[in-house]
Protein backbone atom coordinates (compact mmCIF):
# COMPACT_ATOMS: atom_id res chain seq x y z
CA UNK A 1 0.00 0.00 0.00
CA UNK A 2 0.95 3.29 -0.91
CA UNK A 3 1.91 4.85 2.29
CA UNK A 4 2.39 8.47 1.12
CA UNK A 5 -1.62 8.40 -0.12
CA UNK A 6 -2.15 7.58 4.28
CA UNK A 7 0.07 10.14 5.01
CA UNK A 8 -1.98 12.85 3.32
CA UNK A 9 -4.75 12.33 5.59
CA UNK A 10 -2.67 12.10 8.57
CA UNK A 11 0.31 14.73 8.11
CA UNK A 12 -1.90 17.43 10.10
CA UNK A 13 -2.06 15.25 12.99
CA UNK A 14 1.40 14.45 12.52
CA UNK A 15 3.01 17.74 12.27
CA UNK A 16 0.84 18.90 15.03
CA UNK A 17 1.72 16.03 17.63
CA UNK A 18 5.82 16.80 16.40
CA UNK A 19 4.93 20.48 17.88
CA UNK A 20 2.85 19.49 20.84
CA UNK A 21 6.27 17.80 21.81
CA UNK A 22 8.84 20.92 21.32
CA UNK A 23 8.33 23.86 18.63
CA UNK A 24 9.99 23.25 15.82
CA UNK A 25 11.06 25.15 12.73
CA UNK A 26 9.74 23.65 9.13
CA UNK A 27 12.62 21.31 7.96
CA UNK A 28 13.48 19.87 11.58
CA UNK A 29 9.61 18.97 12.03
CA UNK A 30 10.73 16.67 8.71
CA UNK A 31 13.29 15.39 10.19
CA UNK A 32 11.36 14.25 13.56
CA UNK A 33 8.57 13.34 11.39
CA UNK A 34 11.56 11.00 9.64
CA UNK A 35 12.80 9.73 12.74
CA UNK A 36 9.88 8.80 14.10
CA UNK A 37 9.72 6.27 11.35
CA UNK A 38 7.72 8.50 8.17
CA UNK A 39 10.42 8.59 5.74
CA UNK A 40 8.46 8.83 3.33
CA UNK A 41 7.00 12.38 4.40
CA UNK A 42 7.71 15.08 1.79
CA UNK A 43 9.46 17.94 2.21
CA UNK A 44 6.86 20.05 0.53
CA UNK A 45 4.05 18.52 2.06
CA UNK A 46 5.04 19.21 5.68
CA UNK A 47 6.59 22.86 4.66
CA UNK A 48 2.64 23.25 2.86
CA UNK A 49 0.71 21.52 6.50
CA UNK A 50 2.94 24.41 8.54
CA UNK A 51 1.96 27.06 6.01
CA UNK A 52 -1.35 25.89 6.05
CA UNK A 53 -2.08 25.41 10.17
CA UNK A 54 -0.20 28.51 10.49
CA UNK A 55 -2.49 30.20 8.27
CA UNK A 56 -5.55 28.57 10.01
CA UNK A 57 -4.62 30.37 13.20
CA UNK A 58 -3.47 26.78 15.00
CA UNK A 59 0.13 27.68 15.54
CA UNK A 60 1.94 30.71 16.27
CA UNK A 61 5.63 31.01 14.97
CA UNK A 62 8.69 33.43 15.82
CA UNK A 63 12.39 33.19 14.03
CA UNK A 64 15.10 32.89 15.89
CA UNK A 65 18.23 34.16 14.27
CA UNK A 66 21.10 31.90 13.80
CA UNK A 67 24.63 32.53 13.52
CA UNK A 68 26.49 29.94 11.23
CA UNK A 69 22.98 29.65 8.83
CA UNK A 70 20.25 31.09 7.78
CA UNK A 71 16.95 32.57 10.31
CA UNK A 72 15.01 29.62 11.58
CA UNK A 73 11.10 30.09 11.59
CA UNK A 74 9.98 28.22 14.84
CA UNK A 75 5.86 26.83 14.72
CA UNK A 76 4.69 26.31 18.29
CA UNK A 77 0.81 25.22 18.88
CA UNK A 78 -1.30 28.08 20.36
CA UNK A 79 -5.03 26.68 22.29
CA UNK A 80 -6.35 26.54 19.20
CA UNK A 81 -3.71 24.08 18.02
CA UNK A 82 -4.09 22.11 21.22
CA UNK A 83 -7.81 21.77 20.72
CA UNK A 84 -6.95 20.64 16.94
CA UNK A 85 -5.00 17.77 17.78
CA UNK A 86 -6.72 17.07 21.09
CA UNK A 87 -10.03 16.63 18.48
CA UNK A 88 -7.94 15.17 15.88
CA UNK A 89 -6.28 12.20 18.37
CA UNK A 90 -9.57 11.20 19.09
CA UNK A 91 -10.89 10.77 15.68
CA UNK A 92 -7.85 9.08 14.45
CA UNK A 93 -8.16 6.82 17.48
CA UNK A 94 -11.34 6.08 16.64
CA UNK A 95 -10.48 5.75 12.93
CA UNK A 96 -7.51 2.92 13.54
CA UNK A 97 -9.65 0.59 16.31
CA UNK A 98 -12.21 0.40 13.67
CA UNK A 99 -9.99 -0.14 10.67
CA UNK A 100 -7.68 -2.69 13.18
CA UNK A 101 -11.47 -4.55 14.27
CA UNK A 102 -11.93 -4.86 10.52
CA UNK A 103 -8.88 -6.75 9.81
CA UNK A 104 -8.91 -8.50 12.92
CA UNK A 105 -12.43 -10.13 12.07
CA UNK A 106 -11.09 -11.33 8.57
CA UNK A 107 -7.64 -12.31 10.17
CA UNK A 108 -9.41 -14.42 12.74
CA UNK A 109 -11.97 -16.04 10.42
CA UNK B 1 27.26 28.50 -5.25
CA UNK B 2 24.48 26.83 -2.62
CA UNK B 3 22.41 30.36 -2.42
CA UNK B 4 22.66 30.17 -6.33
CA UNK B 5 21.03 27.09 -6.54
CA UNK B 6 18.59 28.11 -3.74
CA UNK B 7 17.33 30.93 -5.38
CA UNK B 8 16.96 29.26 -8.89
CA UNK B 9 14.69 26.15 -7.41
CA UNK B 10 13.00 28.85 -5.39
CA UNK B 11 11.69 30.85 -8.10
CA UNK B 12 11.00 27.70 -10.25
CA UNK B 13 9.09 26.80 -7.48
CA UNK B 14 6.78 30.15 -7.50
CA UNK B 15 6.51 30.57 -10.96
CA UNK B 16 5.33 26.77 -10.73
CA UNK B 17 2.60 28.52 -8.14
CA UNK B 18 1.47 31.31 -10.65
CA UNK B 19 -2.17 29.87 -10.46
CA UNK B 20 -2.17 30.78 -6.64
CA UNK B 21 -3.29 34.25 -6.14
CA UNK B 22 -0.84 36.35 -5.21
CA UNK B 23 -1.43 37.09 -1.65
CA UNK B 24 -2.00 33.23 -0.73
CA UNK B 25 0.96 32.06 -2.85
CA UNK B 26 3.23 34.60 -0.97
CA UNK B 27 2.23 33.55 2.31
CA UNK B 28 2.68 30.26 0.91
CA UNK B 29 6.33 30.48 0.34
CA UNK B 30 7.06 33.19 2.50
CA UNK B 31 10.30 31.86 4.48
CA UNK B 32 10.91 28.92 1.66
CA UNK B 33 14.30 30.29 0.58
CA UNK B 34 15.05 29.58 4.50
CA UNK B 35 13.66 26.56 4.41
CA UNK B 36 15.43 25.52 1.92
CA UNK B 37 19.20 26.30 3.15
CA UNK B 38 17.99 24.40 5.85
CA UNK B 39 17.34 21.17 3.42
CA UNK B 40 21.02 22.15 1.04
CA UNK B 41 23.00 22.66 4.66
CA UNK B 42 22.28 18.84 5.73
CA UNK B 43 23.77 17.38 2.40
CA UNK B 44 25.96 18.11 -0.27
CA UNK B 45 23.28 16.70 -2.98
CA UNK B 46 21.89 18.90 -5.13
CA UNK B 47 18.01 19.91 -4.01
CA UNK B 48 16.63 18.52 -7.29
CA UNK B 49 17.98 15.41 -5.92
CA UNK B 50 16.62 15.45 -2.62
CA UNK B 51 13.25 17.51 -3.64
CA UNK B 52 12.37 16.12 -6.82
CA UNK B 53 11.62 18.92 -9.33
CA UNK B 54 11.25 22.46 -9.11
CA UNK B 55 7.27 21.78 -10.35
CA UNK B 56 6.90 18.70 -8.98
CA UNK B 57 7.60 20.41 -4.83
CA UNK B 58 5.46 23.24 -6.10
CA UNK B 59 2.37 20.60 -6.65
CA UNK B 60 3.17 19.31 -3.64
CA UNK B 61 3.52 22.42 -2.05
CA UNK B 62 0.05 23.15 -3.21
CA UNK B 63 -1.82 20.14 -2.55
CA UNK B 64 -0.20 20.58 1.31
CA UNK B 65 -1.71 24.27 1.28
CA UNK B 66 -4.98 23.40 0.31
CA UNK B 67 -4.67 26.22 -2.62
CA UNK B 68 -7.13 26.85 -5.10
CA UNK B 69 -6.15 27.84 -8.49
CA UNK B 70 -6.56 31.53 -9.17
CA UNK B 71 -8.78 30.54 -12.11
CA UNK B 72 -12.06 32.71 -11.01
CA UNK B 73 -10.88 33.30 -7.28
CA UNK B 74 -12.26 31.25 -4.32
CA UNK B 75 -15.41 29.39 -4.39
CA UNK B 76 -18.02 29.74 -2.59
CA UNK B 77 -17.74 26.50 -1.93
CA UNK B 78 -14.31 27.01 -0.50
CA UNK B 79 -15.28 30.46 1.10
CA UNK B 80 -17.99 28.76 3.04
CA UNK B 81 -15.46 25.60 3.90
CA UNK B 82 -12.77 28.25 5.26
CA UNK B 83 -15.56 30.11 7.33
CA UNK B 84 -16.74 26.67 8.79
CA UNK B 85 -13.50 25.96 9.64
CA UNK B 86 -12.23 29.53 11.07
CA UNK B 87 -15.33 29.44 13.52
CA UNK B 88 -14.34 25.60 14.52
CA UNK B 89 -11.21 26.77 15.56
CA UNK B 90 -11.25 29.89 16.76
CA UNK B 91 -11.72 30.81 20.99
CA UNK B 92 -15.56 31.25 21.10
CA UNK B 93 -15.99 27.79 19.26
CA UNK B 94 -13.99 26.20 21.71
CA UNK B 95 -15.41 27.45 24.53
CA UNK B 96 -18.88 26.37 23.31
CA UNK B 97 -17.34 22.71 23.10
CA UNK B 98 -16.14 22.95 26.71
CA UNK B 99 -19.15 24.04 27.46
CA UNK B 100 -21.45 20.74 26.13
CA UNK B 101 -22.11 19.38 29.37
CA UNK B 102 -24.38 21.96 30.16
CA UNK B 103 -26.34 21.62 26.63
CA UNK B 104 -26.30 17.94 27.84
CA UNK B 105 -28.55 18.93 31.03
CA UNK B 106 -30.76 21.16 29.22
CA UNK B 107 -31.04 19.31 27.07
CA UNK B 108 -32.60 16.45 29.11
CA UNK B 109 -34.84 18.80 31.21
CA UNK B 110 -36.33 20.33 28.24
CA UNK B 111 -36.96 16.90 27.22
CA UNK B 112 -38.42 15.84 30.87
CA UNK B 113 -40.76 19.07 30.61
CA UNK B 114 -42.38 17.88 27.43
CA UNK B 115 -42.62 14.32 29.17
CA UNK B 116 -44.25 15.65 32.05
CA UNK B 117 -46.19 17.48 30.31
CA UNK B 118 -47.66 14.54 28.10
CA UNK B 119 -48.45 12.46 31.19
CA UNK B 120 -49.33 15.12 33.68
CA UNK B 121 -51.04 17.79 31.64
CA UNK B 122 -50.11 20.29 32.91
CA UNK B 123 -46.33 22.55 32.29
CA UNK B 124 -44.25 22.67 35.47
CA UNK B 125 -40.51 23.57 35.49
CA UNK B 126 -39.41 21.53 38.46
CA UNK B 127 -39.98 17.88 39.26
CA UNK B 128 -43.06 17.25 41.39
CA UNK B 129 -42.80 13.86 42.88
CA UNK B 130 -40.40 10.48 42.51
CA UNK B 131 -41.73 9.48 39.03
CA UNK B 132 -41.03 13.66 37.46
CA UNK B 133 -37.47 13.15 39.60
CA UNK B 134 -37.02 9.21 37.61
CA UNK B 135 -37.84 10.33 34.37
CA UNK B 136 -35.42 13.40 34.50
CA UNK B 137 -32.36 11.26 35.99
CA UNK B 138 -33.08 8.69 32.78
CA UNK B 139 -33.41 11.70 30.23
CA UNK B 140 -30.01 12.81 32.18
CA UNK B 141 -28.00 9.73 31.30
CA UNK B 142 -29.45 9.31 28.16
CA UNK B 143 -28.94 12.90 27.01
CA UNK B 144 -25.13 12.35 28.29
CA UNK B 145 -24.90 9.09 26.45
CA UNK B 146 -25.71 10.51 23.03
CA UNK B 147 -23.78 13.78 23.79
CA UNK B 148 -20.60 12.07 24.57
CA UNK B 149 -21.02 9.56 21.41
CA UNK B 150 -21.37 12.64 19.29
CA UNK B 151 -19.01 14.53 20.80
CA UNK B 152 -16.34 11.80 19.76
CA UNK B 153 -17.61 11.21 16.26
CA UNK B 154 -19.55 7.70 17.07
CA UNK B 155 -22.85 9.04 15.93
CA UNK B 156 -22.86 9.13 11.90
CA UNK B 157 -24.79 10.13 8.87
CA UNK B 158 -29.02 9.92 9.54
CA UNK B 159 -28.57 9.42 13.56
CA UNK B 160 -26.33 12.65 13.90
CA UNK B 161 -28.85 14.80 11.43
CA UNK B 162 -31.41 13.40 13.50
CA UNK B 163 -30.60 14.32 16.58
CA UNK B 164 -29.60 17.55 15.61
CA UNK B 165 -32.94 18.22 14.59
CA UNK B 166 -34.53 17.17 17.59
CA UNK B 167 -32.01 19.63 19.52
CA UNK B 168 -33.30 22.48 17.22
CA UNK B 169 -36.72 21.28 17.56
CA UNK B 170 -35.91 21.32 21.54
CA UNK B 171 -34.58 24.73 21.46
CA UNK B 172 -37.27 26.39 19.42
CA UNK B 173 -39.93 24.83 21.66
CA UNK B 174 -38.07 26.24 24.75
CA UNK B 175 -38.01 29.44 23.41
CA UNK B 176 -41.57 29.52 22.19
CA UNK B 177 -42.31 28.46 25.91
CA UNK B 178 -40.32 30.72 27.51
CA UNK B 179 -41.95 33.85 25.35
CA UNK B 180 -45.08 32.19 26.64
CA UNK B 181 -43.60 32.59 30.54
CA UNK B 182 -42.97 36.26 29.98
CA UNK B 183 -46.11 36.27 28.66
CA UNK B 184 -48.03 34.57 30.80
CA UNK B 185 -45.91 33.14 34.04
CA UNK B 186 -45.04 29.51 34.92
CA UNK B 187 -48.20 27.53 35.92
CA UNK B 188 -46.57 26.56 39.14
CA UNK B 189 -46.18 29.67 40.24
CA UNK B 190 -49.78 30.51 39.86
CA UNK B 191 -51.40 31.14 43.09
CA UNK B 192 -54.85 31.41 42.79
CA UNK B 193 -56.56 34.16 44.59
CA UNK B 194 -59.71 33.46 46.60
CA UNK B 195 -63.05 34.76 45.40
CA UNK B 196 -64.16 37.89 46.73
CA UNK B 197 -67.13 37.45 49.60
CA UNK B 198 -69.99 38.27 47.50
CA UNK B 199 -69.05 36.16 44.38
CA UNK B 200 -70.17 32.36 43.93
CA UNK B 201 -69.89 30.47 41.03
CA UNK B 202 -73.45 30.23 38.47
CA UNK B 203 -75.00 26.88 39.82
CA UNK B 204 -76.74 25.23 36.98
CA UNK B 205 -78.57 22.22 36.85
CA UNK B 206 -79.26 19.68 34.35
CA UNK B 207 -82.38 22.15 33.47
CA UNK B 208 -80.75 25.22 32.96
CA UNK B 209 -79.54 27.63 34.71
CA UNK B 210 -80.63 28.88 38.91
CA UNK B 211 -81.66 32.19 39.25
CA UNK B 212 -84.30 31.20 42.18
CA UNK B 213 -84.48 28.25 44.67
CA UNK B 214 -87.53 27.27 46.74
CA UNK B 215 -87.12 25.76 49.65
CA UNK B 216 -89.69 23.21 50.83
CA UNK B 217 -89.97 21.31 54.58
CA UNK B 218 -89.62 17.49 54.90
CA UNK B 219 -93.40 17.17 54.98
CA UNK B 220 -93.75 19.30 51.90
CA UNK B 221 -94.49 22.63 53.06
CA UNK B 222 -92.96 25.65 50.91
CA UNK B 223 -90.69 27.27 53.16
CA UNK B 224 -89.71 31.51 53.19
CA UNK B 225 -87.21 33.84 54.21
CA UNK B 226 -84.93 30.61 54.61
CA UNK B 227 -81.43 32.41 54.66
CA UNK B 228 -78.33 30.15 53.30
CA UNK B 229 -74.53 30.94 53.27
CA UNK B 230 -71.99 28.95 52.08
CA UNK B 231 -69.47 26.77 53.85
CA UNK B 232 -67.18 29.77 54.72
CA UNK B 233 -70.06 31.60 55.86
CA UNK B 234 -70.64 34.26 53.00
CA UNK B 235 -74.02 34.80 52.14
CA UNK B 236 -75.07 32.50 49.23
CA UNK B 237 -76.50 34.71 46.24
CA UNK B 238 -77.89 33.71 42.90
CA UNK B 239 -76.52 35.50 40.04
CA UNK B 240 -80.04 36.58 38.99
CA UNK B 241 -79.25 40.04 37.59
CA UNK B 242 -77.20 38.05 34.72
CA UNK B 243 -80.72 36.21 34.18
CA UNK B 244 -82.91 39.55 33.92
CA UNK B 245 -84.29 39.65 37.24
CA UNK B 246 -84.00 41.77 40.05
CA UNK B 247 -85.09 42.04 43.65
CA UNK B 248 -88.95 43.00 43.97
CA UNK B 249 -88.81 45.57 46.75
CA UNK B 250 -91.90 45.23 48.96
CA UNK B 251 -94.01 48.43 49.22
CA UNK B 252 -92.77 50.51 52.31
CA UNK B 253 -90.86 47.61 53.61
CA UNK B 254 -87.45 47.31 54.29
CA UNK B 255 -84.43 45.89 51.17
CA UNK B 256 -84.83 42.47 50.28
CA UNK B 257 -82.28 40.43 51.93
CA UNK B 258 -79.97 39.09 48.98
CA UNK B 259 -79.66 35.15 50.42
CA UNK B 260 -83.26 35.01 51.76
CA UNK B 261 -85.16 32.58 49.49
CA UNK B 262 -87.22 31.93 47.70
CA UNK B 263 -86.10 35.21 46.20
CA UNK B 264 -89.03 37.93 46.02
CA UNK B 265 -87.77 38.21 41.74
CA UNK B 266 -89.24 40.05 38.90
CA UNK B 267 -88.29 40.20 35.80
CA UNK B 268 -86.37 43.46 34.77
CA UNK B 269 -87.96 43.78 31.33
CA UNK B 270 -91.22 44.21 32.82
CA UNK B 271 -92.29 48.01 33.02
CA UNK B 272 -92.79 48.78 36.65
CA UNK B 273 -96.01 49.64 37.51
CA UNK B 274 -96.48 53.07 39.24
CA UNK B 275 -98.17 51.44 42.28
CA UNK B 276 -96.55 48.20 42.71
CA UNK B 277 -98.70 45.83 44.65
CA UNK B 278 -97.50 44.57 47.96
CA UNK B 279 -98.37 40.70 48.58
CA UNK B 280 -98.63 40.01 52.05
CA UNK B 281 -95.65 37.57 52.97
CA UNK B 282 -92.99 39.49 52.42
CA UNK B 283 -89.62 37.00 52.69
CA UNK B 284 -88.68 38.11 56.25
CA UNK B 285 -84.93 38.25 57.48
CA UNK B 286 -85.85 35.90 60.36
CA UNK B 287 -85.53 32.37 59.10
CA UNK B 288 -88.82 30.44 59.42
CA UNK B 289 -88.17 26.68 61.61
Amino acid sequence: MDTTQLLKGVLDLAVLAVLDERDSYGYDVVRRLRDAGLEEVGDASVYGTLRRLFRAGALNSYVVPSEEGPHRKYYGLNETGRIMLSTSTKTWGAFARTMNDLLDERGSR
Amino acid sequence: MRDEEIASYAQQVRESLAGIPAPDRDELVEDLEDHLAEVAAESGEPLTARLGTPAAYAAELRAAYGAESGKGGRSVRTAARDAAGGLERSRAWALLRELRPVWWVVRAWLASMFLWYFTEGRVHTRPEGPLDWAVLLVLLVASAQIGVQTRDGGLKGALRLGLGAVNVISVFGALIYFALYATFGFSDNVTYAQPPPDAVSLPTTSQGDVTNLIPYSADGKPLSGILLYDQNGHPFQLPYEQFGFELARPCGGPAPITNSYPLPLRSTDSTPSPQPSCPPGIPSAVPTH
